[in-house]
């Protein structure tokens, strides 16, 4: 066993200053003790103390035989303080613990004051391994009692005095009962890292004088860790002490709570249009012809309305080849920005045909706002009940966060670079651009033999991209070499385009006969893998018919493959919204009869209806224990108020 | 004088304050053994009218302080005679009950403060504790963009080298 005592300095005007305190004079020393308070959470106090055999020594050849050493074992107890008491509770005893009516989970349940009778006690020892209780102060001060205790019943067995040694007065402030409930298996004191103040009174038994000292520990952690070490030390009666498991191991320590709570949000706004591109290069023109101005330009290139026109013209086009100037032919489906007209010259070839030319490479295509509104107005309408996907032209289907846009204002923008076709899509949310996904819209009109090898094969590879994602889609395997790269996850997709190009035999100079397009497919490291959101967590285990198991059970379907160019051309063009929602099964008068998530602190008087406690500590109640235990438990499974 | 008031319960188990009316009986006496104060077993001489027959099923123990639940009746000492007919010859009748704490202690259980789970009236639909079901079907809405032919325009883009 661990004796713990305190030195005793002159108590009868000895005060000693807490901020001053020398630990060096804590020791261990002969007949003084002390107590130790410990308050919890303002409701709940704790109670040990010292040494008591010696209290007990001057009556122990009496009684020894009846009380034999268990009663020694008592060095851990709990403390519990009357409501009725406040009124007489010393001031400072009263400042520290304001909340009475104190909770006790450690209270064995026939330890009250019913149990005692007439008589009121000061202190009540209780040994549960000799179904024995003492009581001290039983009527008097200096009256004490002993009691055999069967279950709920004390029969009291001897009334006892011991001269004027007020031995057992000890802790009994002036109209104060404080009772000491033994627990039977009590032998590792009480965690005092947990309490926010201990009071500390010592005693000094030869002439029962004493002083308190009540510590806000917040101010004097060494203390607190002195204590502690006594407290927290596993001990045996005999002595030996046994080592935790753990004892190595560091105790907890108290952590977090250091949050800014900061709800501020940059927004992050879209950026501006370029306003350099390759039309203001020099080295390229860019033209929006209409369809009639194309048909004369092909009508220059191929065909003449006189032999010696044709003659001219091909002899023109000898030295030079007029397709080496032609860079790109696209159909765009967004209107190209004018910046005047201008005849069309290939080389140094003027064609005599009058053109727009584009004042910029780079146009805004603005596709329009959606407000997406709560359904249900609770946490149906976010994950992972609700889904919702964003069907973008020449994109595909991306799949959104519902969390993110819920409730929130999309608008979706493009920017298209009309000479490659390029086109970004960004999803704004309230103004944020969150989203930004990449895509081709332009179709690349072939002009020549070589050209055209290129658009089917471009178009194939998209057809094999589109397929392969459906597959996929739909859960099949997908045919090898044939799966779309960007619905894989956990995967690099790098595409090259390569040109090829060859000696004009006649000129020697260098011409362009086609482009080739090769998409590589490898693994990526772990770190950059695909954060695409993933709904599928069927788990055989808990199949059932909660919301949450349903939505999250659904398979996800792609609703489109990859649409990109010319395949995206064909397309739906316009941006829309698929919502996937729960269906809710709400049967009539749910809430009388199982009531709506609260969460919330109330006092119970203010229900109304059914309701359903998730914590209460029951204070001021009069009932027996197990009547409290009841009562939690009914307000636990839910009653009606 | 020991009395136990009768009642016929209507209201469910798990409602505070039960509806119970006025008493159907009560029943005045003596204690003549001990008995718990929650779980109550009190033999009471009587016709079967008094503690049975009206639909009781509730009492409330003025000494005690508490309503309880009636949770059986035995008839001590009853025989069925050669007739079929049930006969109490004594009118002793042994009635087991069970605290009701709700009602018992109402007053002090609405003072209580509590951190409320679920509640009828006040409550907040953003949390998810898991009590909601839905049908295998689920709501499919589309909502389109408000721009109804963001990308209609046909245009021909032309990109020649030189100026």
């Amino acid at each position: 066993m661990i004796y713990w005592r305190i030195k005793i300095y002159d108590l009868g005007t000895h005060t000693i200053d807490e901020n001053s305190l020398d630990l060096s004079e804590l020791s261990f020393i002969g007949d003084g003790f002390f107590s130790l308070f410990t308050r919890y959470n303002m409701n709940e106090i704790s109670f040990s103390q010292t040494n008591l055999p010696i209290l007990w020594s001057d009556i122990a050849p009496i009684y020894e035989r009846t009380l034999s050493d268990d009663y020694y074992t008592l060095y851990g107890s709990s403390l519990l303080i009357n409501k009725s008491d406040i009124g007489t509770i010393d001031t400072v005893i009263h400042n520290l613990f304001p909340s009475f009516g104190v909770h006790c989970p450690n209270l064995i349940p026939y330890l009250s004051n019913n149990i005692i009778g007439n008589y009121t006690s000061s202190t009540l020892i209780v040994i549960p391994t000799l179904s024995k209780a003492f009581a001290a102060n039983n009527g008097s001060s200096n009256s004490h009692s002993l009691y055999d205790v069967d279950d709920s019943i004390c029969t009291r067995v001897g009334t006892y005095s011991f001269g004027s040694y007020p031995a057992m007065s000890i802790n009994s402030y002036a109209g104060i009962r404080f009772q000491w409930l033994g627990v039977q298996n009590y032998r590792k004191g009480i965690d005092l890292s947990t309490a926010d103040y201990i009071g500390l009174d010592c005693r000094y038994i030869p002439t029962g004088q004493s002083t308190s000292l009540f510590y806000d520990f917040s101010k004097n952690n060494v203390f607190k860790q002195f204590i502690s070490n006594f407290f927290s030390s596993s001990s045996v009666p005999d002595g030996e002490d046994v080592p935790g498991p753990f004892d190595p191991i560091p105790p907890s320590d108290e952590g977090g709570g250091n949050g800014t709570f900061d709800d501020d949000s940059d927004l992050i706004p879209d950026s501006s249009l370029p306003t350099l591109s390759s039309a203001n290069t020099g080295f390229t023109r860019i033209y929006n012809p209409t369809l009639s101005q194309v048909q004369d330009l092909a009508s220059y290139l191929w065909t003449d309305e006189t032999l010696i026109e044709t003659l001219w013209n091909k002899i023109k086009q000898y030295f030079e080849d007029p397709m080496q100037a032609i860079i790109g032919f696209n159909l765009v489906p967004v209107p190209v920005p004018d910046a005047g007209s201008k005849n069309f010259a290939l080389m140094y070839i003027d064609t005599g045909v009058s053109m727009n030319v584009a004042a910029s490479q780079f146009v805004d295509r603005d596709c329009g706002i959606l407000t997406l509104e709560p359904y249900y107005g609770s946490a149906l309408d976010y994950s992972p009940y609700t889904k919702v996907s964003a069907f973008l032209p020449y994109i595909g289907n991306v799949q959104l966060d519902v969390d993110e846009v819920m409730g929130r204002t999309l608008q979706v923008k493009y920017r298209v670079d009309i000479c490659s076709g390029s086109c970004v899509a960004k999803i704004l949310v309230d103004g944020n651009v969150l989203y930004q996904y990449s895509g081709h819209c332009a179709i690349h009109i072939p002009f020549a033999a070589s050209d055209f090898s290129s658009y089917v094969q471009a178009a194939i590879s998209v057809a094999k991209l589109g397929v392969a994602a459906a597959v996929a889609a739909a859960g099949g395997p997908p045919p090898v070499g044939a799966m779309d790269p960007s619905q894989q996850t956990n995967q690099v997709v790098t595409t090259t385009q390569t040109t090829e190009t060859a000696r004009n035999p006649m000129t020697g100079r260098q011409i362009t006969t086609g482009t080739r397009t090769t998409i590589e497919t490898r693994e990526a490291p772990a770190s950059q893998g695909s954060t695409q959101a993933s709904f599928s967590a069927l788990s055989p285990a808990n199949v059932s018919n909660t919301v949450g198991q349903i939505m999250s059970s659904k398979p996800v379907v792609n609703h489109s493959g990859s649409f990109s160019g010319n395949t995206g051309y064909l397309g739906v063009r316009r941006p829309y919204l698929i919502i996937e929602r729960p269906n809710l099964c709400m049967p009539q008068n749910f809430q009388t009869m199982n009531g709506y998530p609260s969460m919330i602190t109330m006092e119970l008087s203010t229900c109304k209806g059914y309701t359903r406690v998730q914590q209460v500590q029951l204070t001021g109640l009069t009932a027996t224990n197990p009547e409290q235990a009841e009562i939690q438990e009914l307000l636990k499974s839910g009653v009606i108020f | 004088m020991f009395s136990i008031a009768l009642y016929s319960n209507t209201s469910p188990a798990n409602k505070v304050t039960k509806d119970i009316g006025s008493p159907i009986s009560t029943l005045n006496g003596i204690l003549r053994s001990g008995t718990s104060i929650i779980d109550p077993v009190i033999v009471v001489q009587t016709s079967a009218d008094d503690v049975w027959r009206k639909s009781m099923n509730y009492a409330y123990i003025e000494a005690f302080g508490r309503y309880y639940y009636i949770t059986n009746i035995i008839a001590v000492d009853g025989q069925i005679d050669l007739g079929g007919a049930f006969e109490n010859p004594y009118g002793l009748w042994e009635l087991h009950m069970h605290v009701d704490v709700l009602m018992s202690y109402q007053a002090e259980i609405k003072s209580q403060t509590a951190i409320v789970a679920r509640q009828e009236q006040t409550f907040n639909l953003m949390l998810d504790d898991g009590i909601f079901m839905t049908y295998q079907n689920p709501k499919i809405q589309t909502k389109l963009f408000s721009v109804s032919d963001p990308f209609e325009t046909q245009e021909f883009v032309l990109i020649v080298a030189g100026s």
